[in-house]
């Protein structure tokens, strides 16, 4: 091997082009990297790289995309287990809304779930069930007497009870001694809105202060008395309308 | 005055029909309620009228409460 030692080499012209080597050769650069370096093939400390975006394909093998991730073994791979999906934020604002709805339900998603976070109702003192639920089909939102429904409350201070009825216009969300102006958080859960084999049977669990500021909770069943196809829900309050900052979001599970 | 709705996170106006719908929907809740107000008055007034029957019986509070449970 022979050598030359020089203190620098450039172009011929100022500013112009170095070229060492061609096509096809191998350039082994031993030294360590400077700042400005230019594109050799080995030899650069990972830490003179400083600026710019690593290709994917540089730090690892498999398909690098939105949905995978990197292993520690340096593989793109798909992420394991299920998935919370957000799909649709409402936000209640001013004071004249008094229904909500999400619409889109469809059979991407076998499980869909919507949660209210600190939902509540302008009427002060309210005590009655007046917050429900309805749902949407192909043929809009349905408002027939088909609607069951059953409950168990559970009540800190006054003991627990159980609510219910069949064939209503709509689903109560709450039993009647509820002090809605509090605040209702919940959780529903529809599941396989699209299947049209057999009637669904959705179910929800809330927390709620009752009229005496006891803790109150529950969990009751709902059902539609028909097949059909569920492509949204439809919440709304009876007799006055819901306060700004209301929060509800549907989610869809993997 | 206008009446909102909240379709998927955009409000829009309620139309003619919706507000009918709610109107109607306030009546039915208002009459369900008045419904449930009188039939818990009347379990309570039941309740009194069993108990008081009870007692006409020679009955005492302590009894009854053994035979509610």
């Amino acid at each position: 091997m022979s050598e030359i030692k020089v203190d620098a080499i450039g172009p011929r012209v100022d500013s112009g082009t170095l070229t060492i080597g061609a096509a096809g050769d191998t350039v082994n650069i031993a030294g360590t990297a400077g700042t400005g370096f230019p594109t050799p093939t080995t030899g650069i400390a990972a830490s003179a790289i400083t600026t710019g975006t690593m290709a994917t394909a540089r730090l690892g093998s498999g398909t690098a995309s939105s949905s995978t991730f990197l292993r520690g073994d340096q593989t793109y791979a798909e992420a394991g287990g299920g998935a919370v999906n957000l799909i649709t934020t409402i936000t209640v604002s001013g004071t004249s809304t008094s229904s909500i709805e999400f619409t889109g339900l469809d059979n991407s998603y076998k499980m869909y779930m919507i949660d209210f976070t600190n939902f509540k109702q302008t009427r002060a003192g309210s005590t009655g069930a007046s917050m429900y639920l309805r749902i949407i089909t192909s043929g809009g939102t349905q408002t027939g007497s088909n609607y069951d429904h059953a409950g168990l409350r559970i009540i800190g201070s006054a003991g627990n009870g159980t609510w219910g009825n069949t064939g209503q216009t709509a689903v109560p969300l709450t039993p009647s001694n509820v002090k809605i102006e509090e605040g209702f958080n919940a959780r529903f859960f529809i599941a396989d809105p699209s299947q049209t084999t057999n009637r669904k049977y959705c179910w929800y669990n809330f927390a709620a202060p009752d009229p005496s500021g006891a803790l109150m909770t529950g969990v009751a069943v709902w059902s539609y008395q028909a097949n059909d196809a569920f492509t949204g829900i439809h919440y709304y309050t009876s007799g006055d309308n819901f306060t700004a900052g209301s929060v509800a979001k549907l989610y869809g599970v993997t | 005055m206008v009446q909102i709705k909240n379709v998927d996170g955009v409000e829009i106006e309620m139309s003619i029909k919706e507000i009918t719908q709610r109107e109607t929907d306030i009546v039915k809740v208002t009459a369900d309620k008045k419904a449930e107000d009188n039939a818990i008055v009347k379990k309570e007034t039941d309740k009194a009228s069993a108990n008081d029957k009870l007692k006409a019986l020679g009955l005492t509070d302590d009894e009854i409460e053994a035979i509610k449970s």
